[in-house]
């Protein structure tokens, strides 16, 4: 009897499943891919997907709100939206490998050389074609990077910037102002110096992560740059590598800075959220955690700065852009083109960067009274552009490399290896790697 | 085991097989696709598919790096396996009452098991944190503390920490059940014959009737921590330096970052090989002990 | 920390920060209204109790066939089963996946369901309990002219009860949650399971985490498996339960 039960219970789930994937409703996919389109979409023409990760639930529901207005103001497409929720480029890889790919999808200029190559992404150049769409509207050296030898792949989504956050509270304890734009090395290891004396037990001059996204600022700042302009290996003059590396261990090594898994959040940006922590280089990201409910630095207690220079200004700049799959039908290309041109025009743009968690990519927005006053912190970090270096390497061995040398970095921390171990593996693994002979360290 | 003769054969078959149409639907077809890719060079995303032979094998056998995660894969088995297995037993015995007190120990013991692995890890990294629960509990000992994730000597230990504690409740389980199965009547008589402790009862009793339990629980002990990959993958990525390094980093990274399918895979049937061959030994070793 | 502690309940804690309650309840009432919670909640209980209903039956018939019934291969044919557990997931799960998109089964439920509908785990543990069931009654049973369906339904599997429970347990809490291949198979968000919803409140440069949101969405996650936990284990607490000496 308790098995007739049971047979029935699977039955009837099994049909409460198949009922739920075939009713109808817009769950299809496109007919890009060989998925069963199972049930009709509503009367549209043309139906594509939209893909990308979400950071966090606003970012979510943004995507979801501007698929749904996209889809009222032009009923001839239909958007899906297909978020993927953890390891992107991987997932991302295999379904465009094997034909199950979205049709628009989030993509970053370190990957996109390596999708570009492989051909699945379409030549994006049909977008000068629309009016008011306005290319030169992007900040230049960000716009760059989408190319890949010489056609455009993707356009900018937004941003974000590195900068420096203090909180005034704690550096008035050390008796210190807040930090000048024009301010250096020197004056940066003053401030921690000076943190390090004065603060009392329980709060931090600094936290560092062991990211090599964080070290190529100062990389950069010393006058050099990781990967030479043909992205075959490193530049000629190496020094500023080495430069760059030290100066961001010392932070550890010294001990100004504490590693910010210490700290209850993880991360430098939340750490400093907490409010034990007077300084830390963090991205625009930071900004709505600290405007949140949950951050213990209130208004008004923290501020931000530029980073500090060294021989130069620099600072590291990381761009989402829009990419649209280049195996589509003539009829879903038009449509992803469309909805692309919508997601990254001015109003598109606008509309996403108001909401305060990634900066614009388009000049006319960046400097609109309108959104500077609402995003002060923001847009004023965001004026480091010109400085700005962009996560793009022109490599197709993007994953290989950054594991690399992350790796290194991360040993250096732990103290498995020395500084100048580290530097010279660095080095030596960058050139290897963009030969295409990665060492397979792990 | 005791069966029957003549036409339980089709019975036999017939039982299993729902199990088998489903086996070899999806789990053999994919391994038998994972075997021909072992032998390519197959990169899907480039669509750069040939075939080169034992290429792959002999390019993961020589490698210093999978023979280290091997040895780590072995380590870490060798240690968890007889730690978690022992303590779910401990742990079913003890818990083995139907009192109010119990129930709570023994849905609360369940939680690590019940979380999933992904954000227990998480979890850990800050518990394993110099700022941590852990150093925290330790000060109280007069234990220096450290980011025991970052050192060299202390983040495989503390990853097998980690899997002990969220795994053992999970055997717990099974050990619960079968203890279910011996009749109170044989237990009753035990105790007249003099068998009055808890080490007696355990020695002469519960160890014996249990091994088929045991059993399950060390073959799926080694099956799983031959595999361990999550904890590993989220807290340390195979460092410091490689200290935590096991094979299915090898064969993830070897996948997914590396576009070497065919080295993954053939990575993957190496693993499996040495894999089965520690099942089938310790089958043969296991009905040998005699607790005595 | 509250949620932190309620995990660590082993562990020794310290007085943790004590956030306010209102604090608390407050993530819990935002993770479940945001998106489509409810749906992904819902997703998941269907998706787990019908791969578990599934997965312990028919892991229970081949458990008691490896274990009480002969049939030629009968040694092998279990070697095989258990050697499906050694198998490495990933590439395993990327051929998989690639025969998904091969039988259009990419984005349904039943490509989530169907192939974890058997589960080795499972037939493993059947197999293990059935052969410590005494084999009287059942040879008392096929004296009696019993065919060998109708001992397993009426006899053996009563018997098995607490196998059945552990199975059950199991298979939800694997089902339940089940990250990687639902995030290869299911791609629209109407279909997605919970451990996919759950990264949303992880941020996507993989160091940001909105911890009160994820502890909650989590600890909201937790609580099916845990009731299950509590429904089934009272299948092997319940004291001695075989009757081998019933007439």
């Amino acid at each position: 009897m308790a098995w007739v039960i049971i047979g029935l219970i699977i039955i009837i789930a099994i049909g409460i499943g198949i009922y739920i994937t075939y009713k109808p409703t817009a769950t299809t996919t496109p007919s890009t891919s060989p998925v069963s389109s199972t049930s009709s979409p509503p009367s549209t023409n043309v139906t594509i997907t939209f893909a990308g990760w979400v950071s966090s639930g606003a970012e979510y529901e943004f995507d979801v709100q501007m698929v749904n207005e996209f889809n009222q103001l032009h009923p001839g497409i239909h958007v899906v939206f297909t978020p993927i929720t953890s390891n992107y480029y991987s997932t991302l890889a295999t379904r465009l490998a094997t034909g199950t790919g979205p049709s628009v999808f989030y993509m970053e200029n370190t990957e996109l050389p390596r999708f570009a190559a492989a051909g699945y992404l379409a030549n994006l150049s049909a977008l000068a074609n629309y009016p008011s769409y306005n290319l030169s509207d992007f900040i230049p050296n960000m716009l760059k990077t989408f190319y890949y030898k010489g056609t455009l792949y993707a356009v900018p989504k937004d941003w974000g910037v590195l900068g420096v956050y203090y909180n005034k509270k704690l550096l008035q304890m050390a008796g210190l102002p807040d930090p000048p734009a024009n301010w250096n090395w020197t004056t940066f290891m003053y401030y921690l110096k000076t943190l390090k004396q004065k603060l009392p037990p329980g709060y931090y001059p600094m936290t560092v992560t062991p990211s090599w996204a964080r070290i190529l600022a100062f990389v950069h700042e010393a006058g050099g740059d990781w990967v030479n302009q043909a992205g075959t290996g490193t530049p000629t003059n190496t020094t500023p590598i080495y430069e760059g590396l030290a100066f961001w261990y010392n932070l550890y090594n010294k001990g100004y800075a504490v590693l910010a898994s210490n700290l209850s959040a993880g991360w430098n940006g939340g750490d400093f959220a907490l409010g034990k922590v007077a300084m830390v280089v963090s991205g625009t990201w930071t900004i709505p955690v600290l405007e949140s409910n949950s951050s213990q630095v209130p208004a008004g207690e923290w501020g931000v700065q530029w980073l500090p220079s060294d021989e130069q200004r620099g600072t590291m700049m990381f761009v989402v852009g829009l990419a649209v799959n280049s195996h589509l039908s003539p009829a879903q290309m038009k449509a992803a083109i469309e909805f692309v041109e919508w997601f990254t025009s001015e109003n598109g743009e606008y509309m996403w960067v108001m909401k305060g968690l990634a900066l614009p990519a388009r000049l006319s927005i960046l400097h609109n009274s309108t959104y500077i006053s609402a995003n002060p912190a923001a847009a004023y970090l965001a004026e480091q552009f010109p400085y700005a270096y962009g996560w793009a390497y022109n490599t197709t061995n993007w994953d290989a490399l950054h594991t690399d040398v992350h790796n290194v970095v991360a040993n250096l921390f732990s103290g498995t290896i020395t500084l100048n171990q580290a530097y010279k593996e660095i080095v030596n693994d960058t050139n290897l790697c963009l030969s295409g002979q990665c060492p397979t360290t792990g | 085991m005791n069966g029957k003769e003549g036409k339980s054969n089709t019975t036999g078959y017939l039982f299993i097989l729902p199990a088998f149409a489903l086996i070899i639907s999806f789990m053999l077809f994919p391994a038998a696709f994972s075997l021909l890719i072992s032998l390519m060079h197959y990169d899907l995303f480039f669509h750069e598919i040939y075939p080169v032979g034992l290429l792959n094998y002999a390019t993961v056998l020589s490698d210093p790096l999978f023979r280290i995660s091997l040895l780590h894969a072995l380590e870490y088995t060798a240690i968890v396996v007889p730690v978690q297995t022992l303590l779910a037993f401990a742990f079913a015995l003890i818990f083995n009452e139907e009192t109010k007190l119990a129930r709570i120990t023994r849905a609360t013991v369940f939680i690590p098991a019940v979380t999933s692995s992904a954000v227990m890890s998480v979890l850990f990294i800050y518990v394993f944190s110099s700022a941590g629960l852990l150093n925290a509990f330790l000060r109280l000992f007069g234990i220096h503390p450290q980011n025991w994730l970052l050192s060299t000597t202390w983040a495989f230990p503390a990853i097998m920490a980690l899997n002990i504690f969220s795994t053992t409740p999970y055997f717990m389980v099974m050990f619960l059940a079968s203890l279910q199965s011996i009749p109170s009547s044989i237990m009753d008589a035990a105790a007249i014959d003099g068998v009055r402790t808890a080490i007696q009862r355990a020695r002469f009793f519960y160890v014996p009737l249990l091994r088929f339990s045991f059993f399950f629980v060390a073959v799926l002990g080694i099956i799983g921590s031959m595999q361990l990959f999550d904890q590993v993958y989220i807290m340390t990525a195979g460092g410091p330096g490689t200290s935590t390094y096991v094979p299915l980093m090898y064969i993830y990274n070897e996948a997914f970052i590396y576009d070497n399918f065919g080295v993954a895979a053939a990575a993957s049937f190496v693993l499996f090989i040495i894999i089965m061959a520690l099942t089938i030994t310790q089958r043969k070793l296991i009905p040998e002990i005699r607790w005595a | 920390m509250i949620l932190k502690s309620f995990r660590e309940s082993i562990f020794p804690h310290f007085p943790p920060n004590l956030l306010p309650l209102v604090d608390t309840i407050s993530n819990y009432i935002y993770v479940w209204r945001f998106g489509a919670f409810p749906l992904w909640y819902l997703n998941s209980v269907i998706i787990a109790i019908t791969t578990t209903a599934g997965s312990v039956f028919i892991g229970a018939l081949a458990g008691y066939a490896f274990a009480r019934l002969e049939f030629k291969g009968r040694d092998v044919l279990f070697y095989i089963v258990l050697a499906t557990l050694m198998i490495p997931f990933p590439v395993i799960t990327v051929a998989e996946y690639i025969m998904m998109v091969d039988i259009h089964w990419v984005n349904t439920y039943q490509a989530v369901i169907i192939p974890s509908m058997v589960s080795a785990v499972n037939i493993f543990l059947m197999r293990q309990y059935f052969t410590t069931i005494p084999t009287e009654v059942e040879e008392a049973a096929r004296i009696d002219g019993l065919k060998t369906h109708q001992i397993f339904l009426r006899i053996a599997a009563p018997l098995a009860k607490p196998a059945f429970a552990a199975a059950a347990i199991y298979t939800f809490l694997s089902a339940w949650n089940s990250f990687l291949w639902p995030l290869f198979v299911l791609q629209t968000p109407n279909h997605f399971t919970l451990p996919l919803a759950i990264n949303f409140f992880k941020g996507a440069n993989g160091v940001q985490i909105y911890w009160n949101q994820m502890t909650a969405a989590e600890v909201l996650s937790l609580l099916p498996t845990l009731i299950i936990y509590i429904v089934f284990e009272r299948y092997f607490i319940r004291g001695i339960a075989i009757n081998v000496n019933k007439g």
